[in-house]
């Protein structure tokens, strides 16, 4: 009785996990969890929502450092304000690359549904684009992966773009323990590299749960 | 000797000032302001006052999108949530008044014939393909610029937190009640703060580039 309990109980939390993360969907999440081992899958989309928090949370603490820049008209930069942000999103993007690096490995020895991959193929990525007013520019990016049913190969463009993304922060941080800012380059290329991710990202999620 | 002191304090303030001035350069920042009168400053204040609202926002709101990320459907929403979208808006509404400002001030002063000459001769294309650039955004942005239309530029920028608010009023109704905007409602967030930011940096990078 109590063995039927506790396989009851664990049943329902494990089905409670995996409801929650089926609403996950900013960035680069596939709702159908398309790998062909059921327990590959969960650990994908899992992993790709954990990465996708944390992605999130370094954006937002990016754009308090980037305030911290802003106001610095005001009153002057506080350095140490400013470096606590940079840190922090640094943190946030490093965890994010680390899970994404685990993604690819596990996803690079598991088989993606060849269903979902004919559909990623015969997607017109150009026409939806058009029809909901987006960058052409960013989804042809994802369609020159996604087109050739190359999903693992957008996750390795995802990851590379993470790093970009971290050479920058880390630029900024070095530039910081030094005592200044970085220079107005390297600051616009942040929000540049955070937004294009970003968007790369949610382009891909708007194609799997379309298709 | 009291004279002079006056001097070097003027002096040092006015450097002050200037180096000041460098920083605030996210979203639609022209570092020189490019309005006829003395009402420069006032106006590059304002703007950056608008930027620091929007930044904020968008750190509210991407704490919003973290929330949801890991929500389950149907599911209980946090009180975090609706607190986060809350101060969003509260932040967006401040930025959109300030910006409202900005265009009745810009209004009454006029434009720097020399700056907007530069505007109208900045090869915007070039630029953008020289750095990497989005060619998709940089034309909309060259669109008001290439045109030295400063003041329709900052009523598109109006137009772009008018959509925002709008999308945020939207998730907060839905959070009011219970529910969980659809997806194709919370894509749009992220996607109107990403070309609202982008809209107003490409401009500052060229302001910043004449």
């Amino acid at each position: 009785m109590k063995k039927n309990f506790l396989r009851l109980v664990c049943s329902m939390f494990l089905i409670g996990i995996l409801c929650t993360h089926l609403n996950a969907f900013w960035v680069l999440n596939d709702p159908e969890c398309p790998f062909s081992m059921a327990r590959t899958s969960f650990v994908i989309c899992y992993s790709i929502t954990e990465s996708t928090s944390q992605l999130l949370q370094s954006a937002s603490e990016a754009f308090l450092f980037m305030n911290e820049v802003e106001i610095a008209e005001h009153s002057g930069l506080n350095i140490g304000a400013a470096l606590q942000r940079i840190d922090l999103a640094a943190a946030r993007v490093e965890q994010a690359l680390k899970i994404f690096y685990e993604i690819i490995a596990i996803s690079s020895d598991a088989s993606y549904n060849l269903g979902r991959i004919g559909k990623l193929r015969t997607f017109n990525y150009e026409h939806y684009a058009r029809e909901n007013h987006l960058n052409l520019e960013a989804m042809s990016q994802v369609g020159e992966y996604l087109n050739k049913g190359d999903v693992l190969g957008f996750y390795r463009y995802h990851a590379d773009n993470l790093e970009v993304l971290l050479n920058i922060l880390s630029q900024i941080r070095k530039d910081l323990l030094a005592g200044r800012l970085s220079e107005k380059k390297v600051l616009w290329s942040l929000l540049q590299q955070y937004n294009t991710i970003m968007t790369v990202g949610n382009y891909a999620s708007l194609v799997f749960y379309q298709i | 000797m009291e004279k002079r002191m006056f001097k070097l304090t003027l002096f040092s303030a006015i450097i002050a000032v200037s180096i000041v001035y460098l920083h605030g350069f996210w979203a639609a920042r022209d570092p020189y302001d490019p309005f006829a009168r003395k009402n420069n400053s006032e106006i590059g204040s304002l703007i950056t006052d608008s930027a620091v609202e929007l930044l904020q926002s968008a750190s509210e709101a991407f704490q919003f999108m973290n929330e949801i990320e890991v929500v389950e459907p149907n599911g209980l929403i946090s009180g975090a949530a609706l607190h986060q979208v809350d101060l969003a808006i509260a932040k967006v509404e401040d930025a959109l008044k300030i910006f409202n400002e900005v265009i009745a001030f810009g209004s009454q002063v006029g434009s720097d014939e020399g700056r907007i000459g530069k505007l109208k001769a900045f090869n915007y294309e070039r630029y953008t393909r020289e750095n990497g650039l989005s060619q998709e955004t940089m034309s909309l942005v060259a669109a008001y610029l290439g045109k030295g239309n400063v003041l329709g530029f900052y009523q598109c920028h109006t137009g772009n937190l008018k959509k925002l608010l709008h999308i945020l009023n939207m998730i907060k109704k839905d959070l009011s009640d219970g529910k969980l905007s659809e997806n194709k409602v919370l894509g749009s967030l992220l996607q109107q703060y990403n070309s609202t930011m982008m809209f107003g940096n490409y401009a500052s990078l060229v302001f910043y580039r004449l």
